[in-house]
């Protein structure tokens, strides 16, 4: 009984918890997900510009961040790199970047790019509904939060390893072609 | 204000010890409640960090992604400790992300990493990555515990140290106090009763022992001296008291002995005036001749006796000894004495002796002996009566005894029968005359010999015994040991 009036209690208090953090800008949040990104994500040494050189995020296609993405990175840094936004509507238009939004509305467009990114040690996120199953590696799943879900095979075959720190915070994670629901 | 005066030693003692202990009392919680005061921010961090570590890690993800359920999944089971009163993760903005306990007031909330000491809570915040914070709250109830476990320590330490004090009293007491108070005791006694008898039990090899030991010492001499003092002042006051009887007794005698002079000597004085007028070989002449003779005879022996009791004292008379039969002696003094005896009508019996009993001894000294134990018994014993003289040898000693059927004696007086003038002390009670210097003669002459002489009456008016024990000679007689008594 006492354990029943803590569950409830205890679902409450994170509702109104979560109730908080809604009020946000989602593309706000999502723009600090990136930021996560570049630390809780590791990419092969030969995959990573000159020590001190800056992190490159690209962003393709429709840009909906719409300055956020600028705002919320200017002056910080991770792992002793500062970041970089390039936007461009092609990939090839694209420096080598370690994070790349793909945000193409077109699903052709955008499974060419990621096919084109496919193997490569690019951490590919996006925010359309069949982004994994497209082939991207990081999906944002926005509702009354921003919870993300991950395609770990899409991330190993580009060499790219994501903490288990990661994966516990997200929606679901799609590993040897099963999805797991992770809450 | 002197605290130590007029107290006993034991007071003193026990004064010192409590108030050492009391002094460590009062320091040590002193000290405790200032390391309790100083520690409890230590304290508090080291029961609250690991869970503020373990949080900070286990959410670190769960901030970074902004995740409320991952983050609350980590604090929940922070419930279940009692202690933890509140845990709040707030983002950087303000924004509560987790949090169990009670509901936190964002007012009052502190936002510098740290510990808050409260009363009745204390507050720990950390910085999480990106600006985030952690708010972990406890009650004091565990600190507080921690300080009771020490004062119950400290209680346990005073108790042990009031157990520990109180050993010491008594052990002081046993060794120290207890002796000196005995000593003091004992002292006190001899000073003021002249217990010199008393002694202190002094066992040990402390300064308390040795001073037992040096008083037992010391009291033993003074005793000593002491006892010494009372013998001699004893034997001096014997002494005394004899030298004062013997005094007053020589002056008796000497009155005596004048008186005893003087009649015979007025006697012949008389007979000397008598002769010139009486014609010659005329009854009355020969009377004044007869009185005159036995009054020299008689003052010959006593001024005889005189000498030889002098002699005797002085060690001067030599025996002639030699072998002679007793009976030989008895019988010839019996023989000399018996005229004597008829005269005054008396009975001198001898009895039957078959045996020879020689001895070695002076014959004439011996025929002196019962001479004088004779002339006693006539003279002590009324017209009528019966002397019986006996000799006997039995377990190695030769017996002579002389009884009469005379006045007797009191037990008293039989006891200062044989001192030197004794008869004289009789004083005006005398009605037979004599100096009393035979009996104490015999006795010295025969002590001579090797024997003893010693006299027995069944009390006044029934008899006196008068024994001469001697010891026995060599059995054989020698040819000329008669010839000495040969008149």
């Amino acid at each position: 009984m006492a354990a029943a009036i803590a569950l409830v209690v205890s679902a409450g208090f994170s509702a109104t918890a979560g109730q908080d953090l809604v009020r946000r800008d989602p593309h706000e949040v999502e723009a600090a997900y990136i930021r996560n990104f570049a630390r809780y994500v590791t990419w092969p040494v030969g995959a990573l510009p000159a020590p001190g050189a800056p992190w490159c995020v690209g962003v393709l296609g429709r840009d909906s961040f719409v300055g956020v993405l600028e705002r919320t990175l200017r002056g910080r840094a991770e792992q002793g790199r500062p970041f970089e936004v390039h936007r461009a509507a092609s990939l090839w238009e694209l420096p080598v970047c370690q994070i790349v939004f793909v945000g193409h509305d077109d699903p052709g467009r955008r499974r060419l790019a990621l096919r084109a990114l496919h193997g490569k040690p690019v951490l590919t996120v996006g925010d359309a509904p069949e982004f994994l199953r497209g082939g991207g590696m990081i999906q944002f799943v926005v509702g009354d939060t921003v919870q993300m879900s991950i395609n770990l095979d899409q991330a190993r075959a580009g060499s790219l390893q994501i903490q288990t720190k990661m994966l516990e915070v997200s929606r679901e994670v799609l590993e040897g072609g099963i999805v797991k629901v992770m809450r | 204000m002197n605290l130590f005066g007029g107290r006993t030693l034991r007071q003193k003692l026990a004064l010192v010890l409590w108030g050492t202990a009391l002094c460590a009392f009062a320091s040590s919680g002193i000290a405790l409640a200032v390391f309790q005061r100083l520690t409890l921010e230590r304290r508090a961090r080291a029961i609250m960090e690991p869970y503020a570590d373990l949080v900070s890690v286990g959410t670190d993800a769960a901030v970074a992604f902004e995740d409320p359920v991952r983050a609350q999944e980590i604090l929940d089971p922070l419930r279940a400790n009692p202690e933890i009163l509140a845990a709040d993760i707030v983002l950087d903005d303000g924004r509560v992300l987790a949090h169990v306990g009670t509901r936190p007031d964002a007012s009052g909330r502190v936002s510098a990493p740290g510990v808050y000491l409260g009363n009745q809570r204390v507050e720990l915040v950390r910085n999480l990555q990106r600006g985030a914070m952690l708010h972990l709250t406890m009650s004091v109830g565990e600190l507080r515990r921690q300080e009771r476990q020490a004062l119950w320590l400290f209680g346990a330490a005073v108790v042990a140290l009031l157990a520990i004090t109180l050993g010491q009293i008594s052990v002081l007491q046993r060794t120290l106090v207890k002796p000196i108070a005995m000593l003091t005791q004992a002292a006190e006694l001899v000073r003021s009763r002249g217990e010199y008898g008393q002694r202190v039990s002094a066992s040990g090899t402390d300064e308390v022992a040795r001073l037992g030991r040096s008083f037992n010492a010391m009291m033993q001499t003074v005793e000593e001296r002491e006892n010494d003092l009372r013998r001699l002042l004893a034997e001096q006051r014997v002494l005394e008291q004899a030298l004062r009887e013997s005094d007053r007794r020589k002056s008796e005698f000497l009155a005596v002995l004048s008186h005893e002079l003087r009649n015979p000597l007025a006697s012949i004085r008389t007979s000397i005036e008598v002769l010139p007028r009486s014609p010659p070989g005329s009854p009355i002449a020969a009377r004044a001749w007869e009185i005159m003779k036995r009054q020299a005879v008689h003052l010959t022996r006593l001024v005889d006796d005189l000498l030889d009791v002098m002699r005797i004292s002085r060690g001067k008379i030599e025996l002639q000894r030699a072998r002679v039969d007793l009976r030989d002696v008895v019988r010839s003094t019996c023989d000399d004495f018996r005229p004597h005896f008829e005269r005054g009508t008396l009975q001198l019996r001898l009895e039957p002796m078959p045996d020879p009993v020689w001895i070695d001894a002076d014959a004439t000294r011996l025929a002196q002996v019962l001479g004088n134990l004779l002339h006693n018994a006539a003279k002590f014993t009324p017209a009528g009566g019966i002397v019986t003289v006996r000799v006997e040898a039995s377990g190695g000693r030769a017996e002579v005894s002389v009884r009469d059927t005379g006045v007797g004696m009191e037990p008293d007086e039989i006891k200062r029968l044989f001192e030197p003038f004794a008869q004289a002390e009789q004083g005006l009670a005398r009605t037979q005359g004599g100096l009393g210097l035979g009996l104490a003669l015999s006795k010295g002459l025969v002590e001579l010999h090797g024997g003893s002489i010693k006299a027995r009456s069944e009390g006044r008016g029934r008899g006196s015994e008068f024994i001469v024990s001697l010891p026995l000679g060599p059995g054989a007689p020698r040819a000329n040991a008669m010839r000495s008594l040969a008149p």
